[in-house]
């Protein structure tokens, strides 16, 4: 193969490797690997990335086991070269051919003894094994798989991948394949609509039919390759299926990108709103197939934003005319209403980037950002390399496949949080700004206008409180964790109380944000649990709840409050909290803990001047 | 008809240009007897991905039979000199 047919220039990553500068190889290979590399550069990445993992044993593992009846040694080794662009140093299993079944059955087969955290059941259409063809048979395959992953997922608290299936390139029924009941691509339609609802809890679908859908299904299938040595699907295709899964696999594994920062100037529109004002700028259908293609990138983009991808703006630009098309230029699809943030300055792109990030308190690496001029993807890529950064193409009718085929945003799931999260980011971003304007604490706090409310458990509060009760760990003063049933129990005993605590302000609601938990001793209320999310530290949010505290330790005729603070490696932050509120210290200054007591009776009720207590009913 | 040395020569020495640019080593010498013991880096892998590259390089089209069999470059001359490789 003549070598200008491949433009990319391995040499420096192989003379990187052998110098043992395995993270300047590991840039090298990112600056010029893509997924869509056919498969001789795809078995350089591979080999490249098995010397790679051995010089970065500090990378995180994952350990995945592949049940699978085809060979997947070659595309494992694709694999483990995306999953270290992510991050993670692969650790495979692949189970011996045909051993598939006994592998799931066998409680002490390698599959168990492995403890992946991922089991890929890597499902084919061969595998349907249909005789009839008709729906009753289809539902049967579809409930043996169910079976075979309940009984994994319950000996292994791993993620569960199934692949869905590909249609066939050969129509028995030629172009009545598509429309018959009955055919082929019938049942594989029939099999891949179930998948997700026969999938047990902690599952995902690996959605292949739609990699091969693009890659072209001639191409995908390979009847050589699959007699000869049973590989699933052509060399060629090994590259953008390992991209795919890779990119999924690092989303499970919490590294999801949840910001996209947009160039505006012939990103979002045509032309150079500076130069060209907002006259000549091209955006909608008055500005010809051009305005057309940036209209298209745009409702993309509204279409992100709607699904919980902040979008945010940054341009070399006077701010002013940077918004005037937002406001008064027809065509335009996005509005400033979607954008949580917006930078127009001309500053150097990466320093906003970089304050973006710490607006939205967000890492570097959950930021995507897209530009059309090169040199400025240059430079953010240089300055800020935990930055995603596609390339894009000079055509902005091109631009929504450019961005699509990053595959920047997987999840497995869409949560009620993520569809309210721009909502949330733009919240925090006013309040940052509030804070940033206030001439002091006292005015700031004023101008939040905060309201409060508390109230005591119930079935609908009852998972909030579980989770904060066991997930904080830097305002938690003792350290108790409980079950949702324990929770529950406490709440119903006449010996102790939980009451929960909710927070909003001029910007939004913070919801239910701490948790209090009072255990009652004759004349004493002890301060068994008390967590609040780090959220709204320092805000009076806990001198509100040691107020009502008190007033409740009062109902229940108690004369003393006690509350203990047990050291822990997050919780210094609350350490002198007890004193603070005007504690008296009792018990052994020898315990690592330290307890402190208050007298309900002299003291006075804890205030918080700019909190307003907006509790309706009381029980 | 059997193979000729000129043409075996001239065979040898472009499947070397593939293995050394398939492996990114330029000191790689190819003979009729080379076969995986001699190359550190010839896989199972790169065994396939050899194949694919033999064939677009001289313009054949290996059966899944002719895959199977071979196994060094004795077997590549054998089976492009059976597809009638120029």
């Amino acid at each position: 193969m003549p070598a200008e047919d491949r433009a990319k220039d391995l040499a420096p990553v192989r003379d990187a490797l052998r110098a043992q500068a395995a993270p300047l190889a590991l840039q090298l290979l990112r600056d010029r690997a893509a997924p869509g590399d056919d498969a001789v550069l795809h078995s350089q990445y591979a080999r490249f990335a098995k010397a790679l993992a051995k010089q970065l044993p500090d990378l995180p593992e994952l350990r995945v086991a592949f049940l699978a009846n085809a060979t997947l040694d070659h595309w494992v080794d694709c694999l483990r070269f995306w999953l270290l662009l992510e991050g993670f140093r692969l650790e495979p299993l692949i189970v011996p051919f045909g051993t598939w079944p006994q592998q799931v059955m066998d409680p002490d087969s390698e599959l168990y003894q492995f403890r992946p955290a991922v089991v890929w059941f890597f499902t084919q259409a061969n595998d349907l094994r249909l005789d009839t063809y008709q729906p009753a048979e289809v539902e049967q395959r579809g409930a043996d798989l169910s079976g075979q992953l309940s009984m994994v997922s319950a000996r292994l608290p791993a993620l569960l991948v199934v692949n869905n299936l590909p249609a066939p390139s050969s129509r028995i029924y030629g172009n009545l394949d598509g429309s018959m009941s009955g055919s082929v691509a019938d049942c594989i339609d029939h099999f891949n609509r179930a998948l997700p609802k026969i999938l047990p809890a902690g599952s995902a679908v690996f959605d292949i039919r739609h990699l091969a859908a693009r890659f072209g299904l001639d191409r995908w299938e390979d009847p050589r390759m699959w007699y000869h040595s049973k590989h699933p699907f052509s060399l060629d295709a090994h590259g953008p299926v390992a991209f795919s899964a890779a990119r999924m696999l690092a989303a499970a594994r919490g590294r999801a990108r949840k910001c996209l920062v947009l160039d505006l100037d012939n990103t979002l529109w045509g032309g150079v709103v500076g130069d060209d004002g907002i006259d000549g700028i091209q955006v909608g259908p008055d500005g010809g197939a051009v305005g057309e293609a940036y209209a298209s990138f745009q409702s993309w983009l509204k279409a992100l934003a709607r699904r919980g991808i902040a979008l945010a703006v940054c341009s070399k630009n006077n701010e002013e005319l940077a918004r005037e098309p937002f406001l008064r230029k027809r065509g335009m699809v996005l509005d400033l209403n979607d954008l949580v943030a917006f930078k127009a300055n001309w500053d150097n792109k990466a320093d906003n980037i970089r304050a973006i990030a710490r607006d939205l308190n967000l890492g570097l690496d959950a930021l995507v950002f897209v530009d059309d001029n090169p040199a400025e993807r240059a430079l953010v890529r240089q300055e800020l390399p935990q930055v995603g950064v596609p390339e894009m193409p000079v055509d902005p009718a091109d631009y929504v496949r450019a961005l699509a085929s990053g595959a920047w945003f997987e999840t497995l799931a869409v949560t009620s949080e993520d569809l309210s999260r721009v909502q949330a980011y733009r919240e925090n971003i006013a309040r940052s700004e509030a804070q940033a304007r206030a001439t002091d604490l006292g005015s700031y706090l004023e101008g939040l206008e905060m309201r409060a409310g508390w109230g005591t458990v119930d079935a609908s509060t009852l998972p909030r409180v579980a989770q904060l009760v066991n997930k904080t760990n830097q305002f938690n003063l003792t350290t108790q964790r409980y079950t949702e049933a324990e929770i529950q129990a406490l709440s119903t005993s006449p010996d102790s109380w939980v009451g929960h605590f909710s927070l909003r302000d001029r910007f939004g609601d913070h919801g239910l944000i701490a948790v209090v938990i009072l255990a009652f001793d004759g004349p004493t209320a002890r301060i068994d649990t008390w967590v609040m999310s780090c959220r709204v530290f320092s805000r009076q949010m806990e001198h509100f709840t040691f107020g009502v505290i008190q007033e409740v330790a009062r109902r229940r005729r108690a004369r003393y409050l006690k509350g203990t603070y047990i050291p822990s490696p997050k919780n210094a932050v609350v350490a002198d909290l007890y004193q603070r509120f005007g504690g008296r210290s009792v018990g052994d200054p020898a315990d690592t803990y330290t307890t402190w007591s208050f007298d309900l009776e002299a003291m006075e009720p804890m205030d918080a001047h700019h909190i307003q207590d907006m509790t309706v009913a009381e029980t | 008809m059997s193979m000729d040395d000129a043409w075996k020569a001239r065979t040898l020495k472009t499947l070397e240009t593939i293995f050394r640019e398939l492996f990114l080593d330029d000191s790689i010498r190819l003979a009729e007897s080379s076969s995986p013991a001699d190359i550190d880096e010839w896989d199972s892998m790169a065994h396939v991905t050899l194949l694919s590259m033999v064939e677009r390089t001289f313009g054949v089209r290996f059966t899944a039979e002719d895959m199977g069999s071979i196994q060094d470059v004795s077997g590549l001359l054998r089976a492009l000199h059976e597809r009638g490789a120029k």
